[in-house]
């Protein structure tokens, strides 16, 4: 890299291509040949640039003598090579909202997703301040966009225990019914109406995979059934039995689209992984969708 | 204990300290957002690219804006030299390079400043020479000539020595510290992508926000068996600017452009020379230990041929404890910046041919 504080600076001509300075911007390469575009019009700048600059250097003459303490161009080649990757690095990069993200559950407030991923300054709050630990930051895998954004998990625990259900409940009672990641978030990514009712918030939607569900495959299993009573009360659960043909007639497990409100108590308790019928050890037969997949 | 040393335990113990509330589960955010219970304060780069993105106005945002601009000016770049963890992994980085590397990039900065030097201190001579002339001629007292007689002789000679090739005006290096630089340039293009994307695309490679994205990753790997491509992507990313854009702080960062727009306002707790122990202005030796080894590339004697600004002064105290006279120290408010000078008083002004240049 070259030294500006070298005395005597080489005599260079501004307006040729930046090429060995490419480098500096190191692995950003497929973004400057896709942006390519715009360096024709900041060729066209740093014509201009490079005008100013000699026209300084000419100047430079007299204004040395005159004790000029100024630089001699408002702007460095270096300042140049180093602006224009960059703006064309990140342009690259932002253009990564064209490959679109996925669409996750997110905690309550940031059901509008396209607000919550141009608002979320990836802080980490609300992830600290759920006091279920069910806020968890979105992974590449999720997309690029989405990375370190909020998305909620409800299968990151141990299944099957009904008595210590992990599930949103919009901190209704632990926090006067004010989500607390709501609070928290400084950016307002999270944030709801003042007006909103915990009652008829929806976060997503219970969705159950007949091939991996042990009801469906001939066993008889009630967690879920179990777990959507117990947190919305009999008369309201999302989670309902009817007879079927599972295996020696069992009852099976029917979610209501209507009624659920992604609290992920289904999800949380669901037992599927550790029966072991499972495709993968992460993904259980009741999962919480987002509500525009 | 030294300042730097004072500095680095200060930056660990921040990181620590989010890392341990993190795991632990108390909620005080990370260096993108921290706070307490509801009131909480963002990056104000942050702030700015979540406000450009929706085009919208963010009252906390602004907020942040506001009390983070309100910070810089009294603390000036403090940010950088005692919070900010880029400083700590640069710090290891260098920890890495071998000595002889680091002994020769000594060596060239060393040059380069001590060769300012020299020709600030041959043009300080030169214009105390022509006051000196001024006032001697109108003044009428022999006895004071006689004493001064040796002296003026000294000063005659190396300004004439230098006169021989060129007026020292000539020799003078280009001044390097500009208005704004390519850090500004980086903020611009951070602003403009945010704009046309939608999100604030420079947070995915913010080295800030990807340290404690580290911690968090390696935290939900070992917490609940989380694994993903992220948790090689990220470190791998760090280290990549860490490593490559090594002048990452003086030449990439826009956290640090956006502070260098307020800190030009801020006089408080800057480093001050004292002009009667700095071996420049009381002897006419160049030194400029301070500006050799500045974290941050201000040059604290000769301010203009910094590659930054004295503004961008980050308080990290390096010139402090290098400083061979013990003439610098860090002034409360700190008075107006003058031009350099020798003093009247300096007493031995040596050819500077002839003193043996003594590097690190």
């Amino acid at each position: 890299m070259g030294e500006d504080g070298r005395l005597q600076e080489p005599t260079r001509d501004d307006t040729s291509e930046p090429e060995a300075k490419r480098s500096d911007v190191a692995g950003h390469d497929t973004a400057d040949r896709d942006a390519r575009g715009r360096d024709v019009a900041d060729d066209r700048d740093a014509a201009d640039h490079g005008a100013e600059d000699r026209d300084g250097r000419g100047r430079n003459a007299e204004g040395r003598q005159a004790k000029n303490r100024e630089p001699k161009s408002s702007i460095s080649r270096r300042t140049f090579v180093i602006g224009v990757g960059s703006t064309v690095a990140l342009l690259g990069l932002g253009s990564t909202k064209y490959l679109g993200t996925e669409s996750l559950v997110r905690p309550p407030g940031g059901q509008d997703q396209t607000s919550l991923v141009g608002t979320c300054v990836h802080c980490g709050r609300c992830s600290e301040a759920c006091l279920y630990h069910l806020i968890k930051s979105a992974k590449i895998e999720n997309g690029i966009m989405n990375v370190r954004t909020p998305y909620l998990k409800f299968s990151d625990n141990y299944g099957g225990e009904v008595d210590a259900l992990k599930y949103c409940d919009f901190c209704v009672e632990s926090n006067d019914g004010m989500p607390r990641c709501v609070e928290v978030c400084p950016s307002s990514a999270l944030s709801l109406e003042a007006d909103f009712d915990p009652e008829t918030m929806v976060l997503g939607v219970a969705e159950l995979n007949k091939d991996i569900c042990i009801a469906y495959r001939g066993d008889y299993c009630a967690y879920c059934y179990e777990a959507c009573r117990k947190v919305r009360g009999d008369d309201k659960s999302a989670i309902s039995y009817e007879p079927g043909s599972g295996g020696d007639g069992a009852p099976l497990p029917i979610v209501d689209p209507d009624v659920c409100n992604g609290c992920g108590a289904c999800e949380s308790v669901c037992v599927s992984t550790q029966a072991t019928s499972a495709v993968d050890i992460h993904t259980r037969a009741i999962t919480v969708k987002p509500l525009d997949v | 204990m030294k300042k730097t040393t004072m500095r680095h335990i200060v930056i660990a113990a921040v990181y620590c300290a989010f890392a341990l509330f993190f795991i632990v589960g108390v909620s005080t955010g990370s260096y993108c957002g921290i706070g307490w219970s509801e009131i909480s304060l963002l990056c104000p780069l942050g702030a700015l690219l979540a406000m450009i993105s929706n085009l919208t106005l963010i009252p906390q945002a602004v907020l942040s804006v506001a009390v983070a601009a309100v910070l810089v000016f009294v603390l000036g770049r403090a940010f950088c030299g005692w919070v900010c963890p880029v400083s700590l992994w640069n710090t290891i980085t260098r920890f890495f390079t071998s000595k002889k590397k680091r002994d020769e990039h000594h060596a060239e900065l060393s040059a380069r400043d001590q060769a300012i030097a020299k020709a600030e201190i041959a043009k300080a001579l030169q214009d105390r020479d022509s006051e000196v002339a001024g006032s001697s001629a109108a003044d009428a007292k022999p006895t004071a000539s006689a004493e001064r007689t040796d002296y003026d002789a000294a000063l005659a000679e190396s300004a004439a020595g230098i006169a021989t090739e060129a007026t020292a005006a000539e020799t003078l290096p280009q001044p390097t510290a500009r208005k704004f630089d390519s850090r500004h340039a980086v903020l611009g293009g951070a602003l403009i992508a945010s704009l046309f994307a939608g999100f604030p695309v420079f947070c995915l490679v913010c080295p800030v926000g990807l340290s404690f994205a580290v911690i968090v990753l390696l935290v939900n790997l070992f917490g609940a068996g989380d694994v993903t491509w992220s948790l090689i992507l990220a470190p791998v990313v760090l280290i990549l600017e860490v490593v490559f854009l090594r002048k990452w702080c003086s030449r990439f960062c826009p956290i640090s452009g956006l502070i260098s727009l307020v800190s030009r306002a801020s006089k408080t707790g800057m480093p001050q020379i004292d002009n009667e122990k700095c071996l420049e202005s009381s002897t006419g030796v160049a030194c400029s230990k301070c500006a050799t080894i500045c974290t941050y590339d201000v040059n604290l004697r000769h301010p203009e041929y910094g590659e930054l600004p004295l503004h961008d002064c980050a308080r990290c105290g390096d010139c402090i404890d290098t400083c061979p006279a013990h003439a610098i120290s860090l002034k409360l408010v700190n008075a107006k910046p003058e031009a350099f000078k020798v003093l009247a008083s300096a007493k031995e002004v040596l050819r500077e041919s002839e003193k043996p240049v003594q590097t690190k």
